[in-house]
């Protein structure tokens, strides 16, 4: 069902608007919600302004358009490295924390910029497990780094699951490559 | 009089309920009647249409699983189907003391649905089971190759029997799900469109929605089976991955789940709508669980193997996926009985992913990994069922099939 694109900049308006009155009263915590900036002109995605669900349910760092890769520029050449997990874990392994210092002293480092920690997992296991396991590993970093006295809102996470491989081999050296958290920093 | 009747018939009832305790059987068993003898001889079939009609319905009544055919059957169906183009079908179905008649006209368009509702109408007449010859499958296609290192997925949908195969997503971006809602007309996943996780649905006209996209992840989102309102699902925003259920309608977040650290998924509904099994790794490995809606409380429901994931509730129990020792098999739990009802469907070296129940709560379509590919395979969870059958002949890679309710 197409809809007229004036009806749906209404609606679309008219939710960002009841979203950010929303926000302003709620903080980030479960309310906001709207019609996202990035999402009308969105390919062959058809809204219909009639729906209950326009737009989706999400929060001012979700359908807001509050992700980082959003609104800043991402850096390449930060030189962080890698941080690699054992199988169908999250704790982060001892000899693999000095990666996650390093991270945050470049946070320190460079005040103005900001950080996503994507969580990586093998292709062994349900996907969808390894979804919650990859966001749970990037969590796990993430709070590492706060603890280490980076401010939690410049840090987000992003699960990747098993969808996005460093290596796509099927054997125990590519699988340990997978199993992963990358630091990716945005200016 | 009466009371001694009253007397009795409690006795009786104790006795059946303290036998049927000890007597509990080890199995589940799959509930049906024994296979009926069913009959075809009798229809007369002529034109391509007519022909076609008779081949689709000879087919869904063996796939079905309750009859065997044979002369003089219990079951008869009698009559002709006719017709080049349009088909016309004047049938009578017998069976010991009943009777039903199907003058119908069927378009040529329309012939190959026609006759899976005959199908239904005969399994749910004879048997009192719910057919599945109407039902369909969704499941993805994975290509070959990847882009910026990512799979690219897209969303795919056919009948049951595999005919009528259509595309519904476009965009190549990696899918985790999907999900049906109740009525059939969605079908919930995670896409990563956006460059990130988040919650779509998508209508059989491939018209998408973005339904829930909060910080940090969402994901693994399926309507109750009593309320299409009441959205189990996925969040990390509080915090870390959680269970939580959102009403479409009001857009509130009831938190089901509260374990700081560790990683929850996979959520169904019970067919009754009050429970949800879930995978969570709180014990320190996948396993499943089983949560009370409304009192919130868990308890775990799996308790050997290294891992149990991607469970489905039917009428019948629990199916999932488990890897005791390798690779995964599907098995079959009930729910109320724990581990000491675990069935296996699959053979211990093949290997067999996520279980989805067809509306039936007999049939289990799956994703079976052979070498390189990734195929849809039909399993029969009766104990003297069908050996299981590969639904859909595409090549490649055809993963997480999810038959409609």
């Amino acid at each position: 069902m197409r809809t007229p694109l004036s009806l749906l900049c209404i609606a679309a308006a008219a939710l960002v608007t009841v979203g950010c009155a929303r926000k302003g009263l709620t903080g980030d915590e479960n309310g906001a919600y709207g019609a996202g900036d990035g999402f009308g002109g969105a390919g062959d995605v058809v809204i219909d302004a009639n729906d209950p669900l326009l737009g989706g349910v999400g929060d001012a760092a979700g359908a807001f358009g509050g992700r980082f890769e959003d609104t800043r520029e991402r850096i390449t050449d930060a030189g962080l490295e890698t941080l690699y997990f054992t199988f169908d874990s999250y704790t982060l392994p001892p000899d693999e924390l000095y990666k996650a210092d390093a991270a945050v002293q470049y946070l320190l480092d460079n005040p103005t910029c900001v950080m996503i920690v994507e969580g990586h997992c093998d292709e062994r296991g349900s996907n969808e497990y390894n979804l919650s396991l990859s966001e749970q590993r990037a969590i796990g970093v993430r709070d590492y780094m706060v603890a280490l006295g980076v401010a939690s809102e410049r840090i987000q996470t992003r699960a990747f699951g098993e969808e996005k491989p460093a290596d796509p081999a099927q054997n125990e050296a590519a699988y340990a490559k997978n199993r992963r958290a990358e630091f990716v920093p945005y200016k | 009089m009466m009371l001694s009747v009253m007397r009795k018939f409690l006795l009786l009832a104790l006795f059946a309920a303290v036998c049927g305790l000890r007597a509990a059987p080890i199995q589940i068993d799959v509930t049906g009647v024994l296979r009926q003898s069913l009959s075809l001889d009798g229809v007369t079939a002529s034109g391509q249409a007519g022909q076609l009609y008779l081949d689709v319905l000879r087919n869904d009544l063996l796939r079905s699983g309750w009859y065997r055919m044979a002369p003089n059957g219990q079951v008869r169906v009698t009559g002709s189907l006719s017709g080049s183009g349009t088909a016309n079908a004047n049938l009578t179905v017998s069976w010991p003391g009943k009777r039903f008649v199907w003058p119908r006209t069927a378009n040529a368009d329309a012939v190959r649905r026609q006759a899976h509702e005959l199908a239904d109408a005969i399994v749910s007449n004879t048997t009192g089971e719910t057919g599945m010859a109407c039902s369909r499958i969704a499941m993805v296609y994975r290509a070959p190759q990847k882009r910026n290192g990512q799979n690219i997925d897209d969303l795919y949908v056919m009948d049951y029997d595999g005919h009528n195969l259509r595309r519904l997503t476009r965009d190549g971006v990696a899918i985790v799900g999907p999900r049906w809602s109740c009525d059939g007309q969605y079908i919930y996943f995670t896409s990563y469109r956006l460059g990130y996780p988040a919650v779509f649905r998508v209508d059989m006209q491939g018209n998408m929605l973005r339904l829930a996209d909060f910080r940090g992840l969402s994901t693994g989102a399926v309507p109750s089976p009593t309320d299409p309102d009441s959205i189990a699902i996925i969040l990390s925003h509080q915090g870390n991955p959680e269970l939580y259920i959102l009403n479409a309608r009001t857009r509130a977040l009831t938190r089901l789940t509260t374990t700081a650290q560790a990683a929850e998924a996979s959520p169904c509904w019970s067919p009754d709508g009050r429970r949800i099994c879930y995978v969570s790794d709180v014990a320190g490995s996948p396993q499943l669980y089983i949560v009370d809606v409304a009192t919130k409380q868990s308890r775990r429901l799996t308790l050997r193997g290294g891992e149990n994931v991607q469970p489905d509730w039917g009428k019948n129990g629990i199916v999932f996926a488990t890897r005791r020792g390798w690779p995964y098999r599907i098995a079959v739990i009930d729910p109320d009985r724990g581990e000491s009802s675990l069935r296996y469907l699959t053979p211990v070296n093949e290997q067999y992913e996520s279980p989805s129940w067809a509306p039936d709560g007999r049939h289990v379509v799956t994703s079976r990994k052979q070498g390189p590919s990734q195929s849809i395979w039909i399993l029969d969870a009766d104990e003297k069922g069908a050996a299981p059958y590969q639904a859909f002949r595409g090549s490649g890679q055809w993963l997480n099939p999810a038959w409609s309710r």
